[in-house]
């Protein structure tokens, strides 16, 4: 039997998963940085800072590194932007739950131990809390919390941890078939762009974009009233090279790996392509030429592995299963869409059914901000200017589903993207709602209907330096603005000029940060 | 949806059409030295008009400058087309529907006119070669190898390289869109010819090799290209592409299985 990743808010009274956790933490944190399966070497693997982790005390200035700090190599290895950020995570929570399994057992602990996981369901409000038992600095005996630590400063600075149900909406990674995209192609697929290498950079997936950064960013934020701008004044989440020393990180990434596990059970719908919902077969991805994840083992020793080794949780290497990952709510999207667009509800249903994929993935540029947008710490306001000609050819076809036949083999309607590319920051604690035509002085909160998404800054930093992978072109964020233009093409509006967009921020942003959006575009794409 | 065939993903990134293209340029180009032995373009010349006049020459074509215009500009093409796949492609992503063969040629046009611009001032160099060799009593063969190796393993060589990679930020409508992508072009060529000038050097310092190894160069210098950014230091990374090579290896392996 595999042991079972545990949901932490349906933990039972009396359970232990947690406290043997903190027993584990204990041992890990009182190992040197040199052991490889030290708690900071197995944070380090996920990105190391060596002046932020002394500045916060979480590194003395006198220690001899075993690894060059600011290299990519074993440490600073984690894989974001890349279609390698879901396996190259598995493998990294594994080896670091075989790790504290080996202590768990040797401590007298359970065998069957599993690390559990953070299920923030928008549909649950109570899941959103942040876990109890990791809140508290003292336990009832009056020692320190092992699962505590005081960088995590929330959404507004002051240690309240309120995530809504929008921040972590995962109904949009359920209609995404494709795993992975091509790098010339716009970035909407589940488990990101396919990078030539593992620090290409290309591009972050839809799971990546929501709720993985909005989790991380809410949950570090920044210390209130001081400048996100300088790393140490934000939370230990809000940042690559930190997130791994909070222990929440560990059931945050558990809960992304899970939601992985949720999307391979999605049922496929006629029109999607034979590999939706299936993990790629390329062996590219299979078996990473370029360099092989390095992973430690319990006794200290490190081993190479791929995503082909970390494909069924179930074997005996990894060895085990989540509770849960049923994904609930799976309705009949296409055809609810097509009786939106007008097609009769009795028709709707076999039209569905009879869709068929697109011969070939057409993507095509309708319009275009024309200039950068500095984010600001009020509301920001831009706009999309359209191209009439596109504007045109998606609304006839839009406007074409309500003639067809409903036996008709034809290619499902357009989905229309929002795209905000050249996202480049001078911090990662930082998150903005994206709005998409609000009526004019209306409370944003009040128009769910136009909320077209959010942009999380976790990782614009690193993507803002030239020198890195990203070249410096910063990030980019695709939202999924379908819905919206449906709704703008049957109230007439797409025949607009332009579309308003607005960015409403979530998180405290400084007079002095540097927050741009180098382009927004918005694409159509038939498939 | 796009085709997925089982190819390693380094050589997916190429443009058959820019391949086929660079092919037929080097066949061309093959064609030409055969029947011209001490090839007039890649041997060194004062400059490009006595190049050109060595050709005509032997050709008996009145037309001198341009002539070794046209030869350079099929070099430039044999060489560097299969690079220009993904800024194309990205540009073609950014670009309204009726307007991408209008962007990609406006494009390729700066790209091009960047390479006809510092064509003169590149087959002048080798002689500034000689007369060092001259003075240092080395070979100039030798000189040029010293001067790109050098370039190679410079961290200013890597901030160029890591430039390559940005994606175009392009207007859209109007002018603004032609003057983007003229823009974008100049940049990249200029960014281009900074990169492989100085590696130029070595087949236009060895004349009885030079077609072999401006085949040999353009392919390292496509590899290198392939390469993800990473931060601008001395390196003894000093052959183009060389990161490049055991990894392509590997996919190509993993794909044959």
């Amino acid at each position: 039997m595999a042991r079972v990743r545990k949901d932490v808010w349906q933990l039972p009274a009396g359970d232990k998963t947690l406290f043997w956790y903190g027993e584990a933490i204990r041992e890990l944190q009182t190992r040197s940085i040199t052991d490889v399966t030290s708690w900071w070497s197995l944070a380090a693997m996920h990105g190391i800072d060596r002046q932020l982790w002394i500045d916060l005390g979480y590194l003395k200035a006198n220690v001899a590194l075993p690894f060059d700090p600011d290299a990519v190599g074993f440490w600073n290895q984690c894989q974001h932007g890349s279609w390698y950020f879901l396996p190259w995570h598995r493998a990294y929570l594994a080896a670091f739950e075989a790790i504290l399994l080996d202590v768990i057992v040797k401590k007298g602990g359970p065998d069957d131990w599993a690390l559990p996981y953070w299920n923030y369901d928008p549909t649950q409000p109570n899941t959103l809390k942040f876990p109890t038992a990791f809140a508290p600095e003292l336990l009832d005996d009056g020692s320190r919390n092992p699962l505590w630590v005081k960088e995590r400063y929330g959404r507004r600075g002051n240690g309240v941890i309120s995530i809504r149900p929008a921040d972590v909406a995962v109904s949009a990674l359920w209609q995404e078939p494709e795993f992975f995209n091509e790098p010339q192609d716009l970035q909407t697929s589940f488990g990101g762009t396919r990078t030539a290498f593992s620090h290409g950079g290309g591009g972050t997936g839809l799971l990546e974009q929501q709720p993985h950064g909005p989790v991380h960013v809410l949950v570090g934020g920044t210390k209130e009233g001081t400048n996100p701008d300088i790393s140490k004044n934000n939370g230990l989440m809000a940042m690559f090279e930190t997130a791994g020393i909070d222990p929440i990180f560990w059931l945050h990434h558990s809960n992304i790996d899970r939601l992985w596990e949720s999307w391979l059970t999605v049922r496929r719908h006629p029109s999607d392509p034979a590999d939706a919902y299936k993990n790629p077969t390329d062996p590219d991805w299979l078996n990473e030429p370029a360099g092989q994840f390095v992973m430690p083992a319990p006794d200290g020793t490190t081993f190479t592995t791929t995503a082909a080794k970390v494909l069924n949780t179930k074997a005996p290497e990894l060895n085990y299963e989540y509770q849960d990952i049923s994904v609930p709510g799976q309705q009949q999207v296409l055809a609810a869409r097509l009786g939106r667009l007008g097609v009769a509800a009795t028709d709707a249903h076999n039209l569905a059914g009879a869709m068929t994929m697109a011969a070939q993935k057409s993507t095509e540029l309708v319009g275009q901000s024309s200039a950068a947008i500095r984010l600001a710490a009020s509301p920001t306001d831009a706009q999309v200017q359209l191209d009439a000609a596109a504007t045109n050819k998606l609304s006839a076809k839009l406007t074409s589903m309500k003639s067809l036949a409903p036996t008709a083999a034809a290619a499902p309607p357009d989905r229309v993207y929002l795209v905000l590319e050249n996202v480049t920051s001078t911090t990662d604690a930082g998150m903005f709602d994206v709005y998409v035509n609000l009526p004019k002085d209306a409370n944003p909160a009040q128009h769910p209907e136009n909320h077209a998404g959010v942009l999380s800054l976790f990782g614009a930093r690193a993507a803002s330096q030239a020198g890195g992978p990203h070249a410096g072109d910063g990030l980019t964020q695709t939202l999924d603005i379908t819905d919206i233009v449906d709704a703008m093409h049957l109230s007439g509006q797409l025949g607009a000029q332009a579309v308003d967009i607005k960015f409403v921020p979530q998180t405290p942003i400084s007079a002095s940060s540097k927050i741009d959006v180098g382009r927004v575009r918005v694409y159509r794409q038939s498939r | 949806m796009s085709p997925r065939v089982p190819l390693p993903a380094l050589l997916r990134q190429a443009s058959p059409t820019l391949l086929l293209a660079s092919l037929s340029c080097w066949v061309l180009l093959a064609a030409g030295s055969e029947e011209l032995p001490s090839a007039a373009l890649c041997s060194p010349s004062p400059n490009l008009v006595t190049a050109g006049a060595a050709f005509s020459t032997i050709y008996g074509v009145g037309a001198t400058a341009t002539v070794a215009a046209l030869l350079w500009i099929l070099m430039v093409a044999a060489m560097t087309a299969p690079q220009l796949a993904q800024p194309i492609a990205q540009l073609r992503l950014r670009s309204l529907a009726e307007r991408r063969n209008r962007s990609t040629g406006l494009f390729v046009a700066a790209y091009l006119m960047v390479w006809i611009a510092v064509g003169p001032i590149l087959l002048t160099a080798p002689n500034a070669v000689t007369v060092l060799a001259g003075a240092t009593g080395l070979p100039a063969f030798a000189i040029a190898v010293v001067i790109a190796v050098l370039w190679q393993a410079a961290p200013l060589r890597q901030s160029v390289l890591n430039r390559c990679h940005r994606v175009p930020n392009l207007s859209a409508f109007g002018t603004a869109a032609d003057r983007d992508c003229i823009r974008f072009g100049l940049t990249h060529g200029l960014l281009c010819a900074a990169i492989c000038a100085p590696a130029m050097l070595l087949p236009l310092t060895a004349p009885a090799f030079h077609l072999a190894l401006m085949f040999a160069l353009s392919v390292a210098l496509q590899l290198e290209r392939l390469a993800p950014p990473r931060p601008p230091q001395w390196t003894w990374r000093v052959v183009p592409g060389q990161a490049v090579v055991p990894v392509l290896f590997r996919s190509i392996r993993w794909s044959m299985r």
